[in-house]
């Protein structure tokens, strides 16, 4: 027994280190090719200005959205575009499960010593996340300063910040693995979701009908994101929804380790 | 050159085949354009209630909407990547070894492309015409003129996106320049916010682009926001706008395929 | 003990049995039909420590799939498979350190990056010590040239470079048990001979070997046995040499003559040998059992009889007797 927990810890940590070497080598060769990163970059950037934008235009004609101010709402935005952001830097390359599936690129890593989700995943990095990352944190700090939240907070909204990213990750990867059964080059449905949750929980979810929120919360539960931690932090629900990011973290996760194997073992390799 | 209206209409078949091909993009285009749809309605009513924001009522607004809808799910459907694949490809080399205006033949492609979305877009804007029972337009001309600059989004989505596609004689990847084009064209379009809640610099600014043809202009006629002088006047600029897209294309490309013959292809 | 143990090792895949289009699939949803297509049927294989294995046959007769069985990549219906007495399926981290694989179609090396950095995350995935992987890559470098492309962005790379650096991708950990999948499929002359001269080596120095391809060159230089599979079954198993001295028991020359050449007339002199039509009008070909008669005599013979400008003698190529095999035409 003691063995066997020993090999599974020496597993994850050689895990670890396979995904951070190959992450690193991607930065690496994004120093070396800076171009493409700018462009990218500028374009995550350009986005968020834009998003910036729209909601001081917003509230230079409204005061209050669904009962949000305009710093609150700042915070809201934040939590949703770090969350996002993040998990394109470290997670991008399970986009690509689609064309690998199709073309059989599934094989080799299987025949290598680490897991294949990790192989996968840290095939690329999401280059626009980086204008994405700077843009969202100064929305996230102008609004929490704008709000009058207190810095006491602050290790929880960093705790309630990564349970976001690994729900961002986790669902992304559960939603990418269906191209292990549907086959085709695009992750249509993760790119669904996530354009869907760009548009919709960019706002408190109390401008929509029930049923958003419950499949918001329970079905796909992306509100734990960014509405549930913002409505934490800013004393709109009690403190006990603070234990509802690392929940669904943890659900998500478990969800997407079981979709992944799935996957993997329907796995048929292409034709040839 | 030997470029006929019977090729552009050949390619434009072909490249509208190939996408109703995939019956999925059916229901992509609806459920990305109805879901963001649906949540601007959400958040509009909640915002405008029984008063009004910049001018539009909850009447008004769920007219603007629907027509914002129905333009961007046009707008944004053209193939672009067919035309920056080939580029980043060196395809273009190709290309240019046939008998056909480079432009002209993406042109009708990226067209083509553009009217296999029209069921959906149709489909989309009869569900919410249902849903919303938004008022009709402010008279019978007026309505006729809204038709006539959604056609203008035809030439325009083609003439922006091509001109930004270029940009890959010069770069290796196409998704940042694609994010960056779709980014300004919902900000300046009034996508994302109506025109008339920005600051006057910032409608000035928008007003200079091309952009605010895609959802501004249709819905200002089609709501009487602008009288039968200011429709016409904003369809004219919206043939001005056409023709410098055209021109600037082929400006652009005659710069850029020099890089292509000086790479030897 | 064997290196790799397959016991009557089957793989059916099920297929949709669905019209076309959106109807199709439709009714597809309602009323699930599948087809069974059997791609491996019950394949018995040994393979012990050091031999070099072909494994040829026709498209579409099960090699890849057979590969693919034997790496752990599919799952088998039906069988086992034992490498180094694991399962490659259920155990695939512990097989992977054995095992070595290159798929000619497809590359594994990391798109983006430069070759060298592939090599080293390969070299840390595996735990490869420093000193050991430095002396590979010199030997990489001494044998296939890498050194020239080490810096290269793999999408930059040509055909050939691309498949010696896959190579090592497959080889940097020293596997005892090694699988190419068509590995000079595309490749030119010069680069073939090149690579090879390199699998000679590997074999030389005691790495086990399974090799399919679809060029039989690559086959006669570098393995000593041949497996032919044809619609998923083993049609023959054995030395290349038994092979061929089971099946290529005639020898041939060419003759180029004069002026034209009459078959008829030489077929009624020497009856005992056979006569055929050559290429052109002024050539003919003489074929003999080669256990019968010797080279000289027949050159006697015809000399005798003939004053041929040229003579070139050949032997059918393994490539033939292979194709019979396919054909059926020849059972063990």
């Amino acid at each position: 027994m003691a063995e066997l927990i020993a090999t599974r810890t020496g597993g994850a940590r050689h895990a670890f280190a396979v995904y951070r070497r190959s992450l690193a080598a991607h930065f690496r060769s994004i120093v070396e090719y800076p171009a493409d990163f700018w462009v990218m970059a500028s374009a995550g950037a350009l986005w968020q200005t834009l998003q910036f934008a729209f909601l001081a235009i917003l509230f230079a004609n409204v005061s209050a959205i669904a009962g949000w101010g305009y710093h609150e709402m700042l915070v809201l935005v934040g939590f949703l575009t770090l969350g996002g952001a993040t998990t394109a830097v470290f997670w991008d390359g399970v986009w690509s499960i689609g064309s690998m599936v199709i073309k059989g690129d599934i094989d080799y890593r299987i025949t290598r010593p680490a897991p294949v989700i990790v192989q996968v995943a840290s095939l690329h990095v999401g280059m626009q996340a980086f204008g994405e990352l700077s843009l969202g944190t100064v929305m996230l700090v102008y609004g929490w300063v704008g709000a009058g939240l207190s810095p006491t907070l602050i290790p929880l909204a960093l705790l309630m910040l990564a349970c976001a990213v690994v729900i961002e990750t986790a669902v992304l990867t559960a939603l990418c693995a269906v191209n292990f059964w549907v086959k085709g080059t695009m992750s249509v449905f993760a790119f669904l979701v996530n354009d869907l949750q760009q548009d919709v929980l960019r706002f408190p979810l109390g401008i929509y009908p029930a049923a958003v929120r419950l499949v918001a919360m329970f079905v796909i539960p992306l509100a734990f994101v960014s509405f549930v931690p913002v409505e934490v932090l800013t004393g709109r629900a009690s403190d006990w929804w603070a234990f509802g990011p690392p929940i669904a973290a943890a659900a998500t996760a478990a969800a997407a380790i079981l979709v992944v194997r799935a996957g993997l073992r329907s796995y048929d390799s292409a034709g040839h | 050159m030997t470029h006929t209206w019977a090729v552009d209409r050949a390619l434009a078949v072909v490249s509208l085949k190939r996408r109703l091909a995939y019956k999925a993009n059916w229901v992509f285009a609806i459920v990305l354009g109805g879901g963001s749809m649906l949540a601007n309605l959400a958040l509009w009513h909640n915002l405008i209630g029984e008063g009004t924001l910049g001018g539009y009522d909850w009447d008004a607004m769920r007219a603007y909407l629907i027509i914002s809808f129905f333009t961007a799910t046009l707008a944004f459907s053209g193939s672009d990547w067919e035309i920056a694949d080939r580029i980043l490809d060196g395809l273009i080399a190709v290309d240019l070894t046939k008998p056909v205006d480079f432009q002209r033949a993406r042109a009708a492609e990226f067209i083509g492309s553009m009217l296999s979305t029209v069921p959906t877009a149709v489909l989309g804007v009869v569900g919410a015409w249902l849903l919303f029972s938004p008022p009709g337009p402010v008279s019978p001309l007026a309505g006729l003129l809204t038709a006539v600059s959604v056609l203008f989004v035809f030439p325009l989505a083609f003439g922006i996106t091509y001109l930004s596609v270029l940009v890959c004689f010069w770069t290796r990847r196409y998704l940042g320049i694609m994010w960056a084009r779709e980014a300004l064209l919902g900000f300046f379009s009034g996508m994302l916010v109506p025109l008339a809640l920005m600051p006057a610099p910032l409608q000035a600014l928008s007003w200079a682009l091309p952009f605010p043809h895609f959802t501004t202009t249709p819905s200002h006629i089609y709501l009487g926001r602008v009288d039968t002088a200011g429709a016409l006047g904003l369809l004219a600029a919206e043939l001005a706008w056409t023709v410098v897209l055209w021109f600037g294309g082929r400006l652009v490309f005659k710069h850029a395929v020099k890089k292509v013959t000086v790479h030897g292809g | 003990m064997p290196i790799l143990e397959a016991r009557s090792l089957s793989k059916r895949f099920r297929r949709a049995d669905k019209a076309s289009g959106f109807k199709g699939a439709l009714k597809h949803l309602v009323q699930r039909k599948y087809k069974n297509f059997t791609a491996v049927d019950a394949i018995d294989l040994e393979i012990e420590p050091g031999e070099s294995v072909a494994y040829v046959g026709p498209n579409g007769a099960g090699k890849s799939t057979t590969v693919k069985l034997l790496t752990g990549i599919l799952k088998p219906t039906e069988g086992t498979v034992r490498v180094m007495g694991r399962d490659p399926h259920t155990e695939r981290i512990a097989n992977a350190h054995d095992i070595g694989v290159l798929f000619g179609q497809r590359t594994q090396l990391w798109w983006d990056l430069p070759v060298e950095e592939s090599l080293k995350l390969l070299k840390h995935m595996y735990g490869v010590p420093e000193a050991d992987y430095k002396a590979r890559i010199e030997k990489f470098d001494e044998l296939l040239g890498l050194g020239e492309f080490m810096p290269a962005l793999a999408r930059t790379l040509s055909l050939g470079q691309r498949m010696r650096a896959d190579l090592a991708c497959a080889l940097i950990h020293d596997p005892k048990m090694v699988y190419l999948d068509e590995p000079t499929i595309g490749l030119d002359i010069s680069v073939k001979d090149r690579l090879r001269a390199f699998l000679r080596q590997l074999v030389d120095d005691g790495t086990t070997l399974l090799l399919t391809s679809h060029d039989l060159a690559d086959i006669e230089e570098v393995c000593e046995r041949i497996v032919v599979i044809d619609e998923g079954r083993i049609a023959y198993d054995g030395p290349i040499e038994q092979l061929k001295a089971h099946y290529i028991t005639t020898k041939a020359v060419d003759l180029v003559l004069d002026g034209p050449a009459d078959v008829g007339s030489l077929a009624e002199k020497f009856p005992h040998y056979e006569w055929s039509a050559g290429e052109a009008a002024s050539e003919v070909v003489v074929t003999y059992e080669s256990a019968r008669f010797t080279t000289a005599e027949v050159l006697g013979d015809v000399t005798a009889h003939l004053r041929p400008r040229d003579l070139s003698l050949s032997e059918p190529s393994i490539e033939d007797v292979i194709r019979r095999l396919y054909a059926g035409e020849l059972t063990k």
